[in-house]
């Protein structure tokens, strides 16, 4: 196992405003990595801020942010996956396609069978074909969701998960706990908001915003 | 980790393609605005051939531009609002290629297909033969322009409130280039000159767009996405 700052994730006396309002002041954090991160903070204490600005779509002012030892930004674009609160499906596309085009986009292999065996493992093969803009929020999240379930997802670095409990039945959290659990036994790290007041993983680091 | 660019293309192209399909009312909402301005122009004019025959072949430009400038500023505004850019920044691909590529497609399936009624329209203009031809020729090419300026406005726009009226401000003096270079074609024909240093002409603003545009549509996206 790789040791050191090749291994970390640390923000350095960060501070981010948008427009006129601070969001973050000399915020010092150090993620365990490998390993989940829970961030847990009020509404607009800009959890959802923290997990952007670390997947480079929000700039921040003043900081230092290390991913895994100063990642090239091209790089670190391709070593992890963002899953947003808002599903980023297109409503014009069905399921499986939206899928098949996520993964041709990423440059991986895939083929139908990988996917439809994923969309099984979320129990959800049978929405394959339906267009994203006939579907539940909670079938839209599970397809979000199915990203995370494929081999080379596991081969990345992080997975940035912004609160990806919402919407989710039962089974859904389960399955989606069993593969957070094998990403973490992989070396992976996880940095995942979230409201919840259970949670059913044993090792992890719970940061307050 | 192995990354296959040949299916990051293949995708990309998947992924326009459904899309343009699945909303064919754009496609046909255009032909609609066109012909209803082609049919318009002669009814409001009079009955006078010899007029008719002066202005025909503005007519035709006219009602292909009008058409055209509504779907322009909608190239990325789906995308944006469906989370599709981000996907497409984080791609291994370079998000410059990705903007050309779409730019292709986007002319591709909702431009060309609109220069098939240039004959028709023109016939019913009674446009000469010859002009029909260079017509579709300058139309071709100077269509892609307007893609490309269509690109960049559309991506400068995004996020804002009123693109819809910020859109044809910045993209008709950007066109003008193409407008006087496509109707000096036209021109030249007419008069029994040489076209062609006309459309060399054209033919090098369009090259010009074709290098400036992705980089400028990718940076302001950059910007759109990282606000």
């Amino acid at each position: 196992m790789k040791t050191g700052l090749q291994n970390n994730m640390i923000l350095k006396d960060i501070s981010l405003t948008r427009g006129l309002k601070i969001i973050f002041s000399s915020l010092n954090i150090e993620f365990l990595c490998p390993g989940l991160n829970i961030i847990k903070g009020e509404n607009g204490s800009g959890k959802t801020s923290l997990l952007m600005m670390i997947s480079t779509l929000l700039q921040e002012d003043r900081g230092t942010i290390i991913r895994f030892g100063k990642l090239k930004k091209n790089n670190w674009l391709n070593e992890h996956i963002l899953i947003k609160q808002n599903s980023s499906l297109s409503d014009e596309l069905t399921i499986e396609e939206n899928l098949k085009i996520w993964c041709g986009l990423k440059g991986w292999n895939f083929n139908t069978d990988k996917i439809q065996k994923n969309l099984e493992h979320f129990g959800i093969l049978k929405y394959k074909n339906s267009l994203v803009s006939e579907c539940s929020s909670g079938i839209k999240k599970k397809a979000e969701l199915c990203k995370l379930n494929f081999e080379e997802s596991f081969k990345l670095k992080c997975w940035l998960l912004d609160e990806p409990l919402n919407h989710l039945d039962q089974n859904g959290i389960l399955f989606l706990e069993k593969i957070m659990g094998k990403f973490i036994n992989m070396n992976g790290t996880i940095l995942q908001t979230s409201h919840e007041k259970k949670i059913n993983h044993k090792n992890f680091k719970l940061i307050k915003l | 980790m192995n990354i296959n660019f040949k299916n990051i293309l293949i995708a990309l192209i998947e992924k326009e393609f459904k899309s343009y399909i699945r909303s064919i009312n754009n496609l046909m909402n255009m032909i609609v605005f066109m012909i209803a301005i082609i049919i318009l122009f002669p009814l409001t004019m009079g009955p006078s051939e010899e007029k008719l025959t002066l202005v025909s072949n503005a007519i035709v430009w006219i009602a292909l531009i009008i058409s055209i400038i509504p779907t322009l500023d909608k190239i990325y505004i789906g995308d944006f609002k469906n989370g599709w850019l981000e996907q497409y920044y984080f791609s291994p691909l370079l998000l410059e290629i990705i903007i050309l590529i779409k730019c292709f497609v986007f002319w591709f399936f909702l431009i060309i297909p609109l220069s098939i009624f240039i004959p028709i329209f023109s016939i019913l203009l009674n446009i000469p033969f010859l002009i029909i031809f260079w017509n579709i020729i300058i139309f071709a090419i100077g269509s892609l322009g307007f893609c490309l300026i269509g690109s960049i406005c559309s991506s400068l726009t995004l996020g804002t409130k009123s693109n819809n009226l910020i859109s044809p401000l910045l993209i008709l003096p950007l066109a003008i280039p193409i407008f006087i270079f496509g109707n000096g074609v036209v021109e030249a024909v007419k008069s029994n000159y040489d076209p062609l240093p006309n459309l060399y002409l054209l033919i090098t603003v369009c090259l010009i767009l074709l290098v400036i545009s992705p980089l400028i549509s990718a940076y302001s996206i950059k910007i759109a996405l990282t606000r």
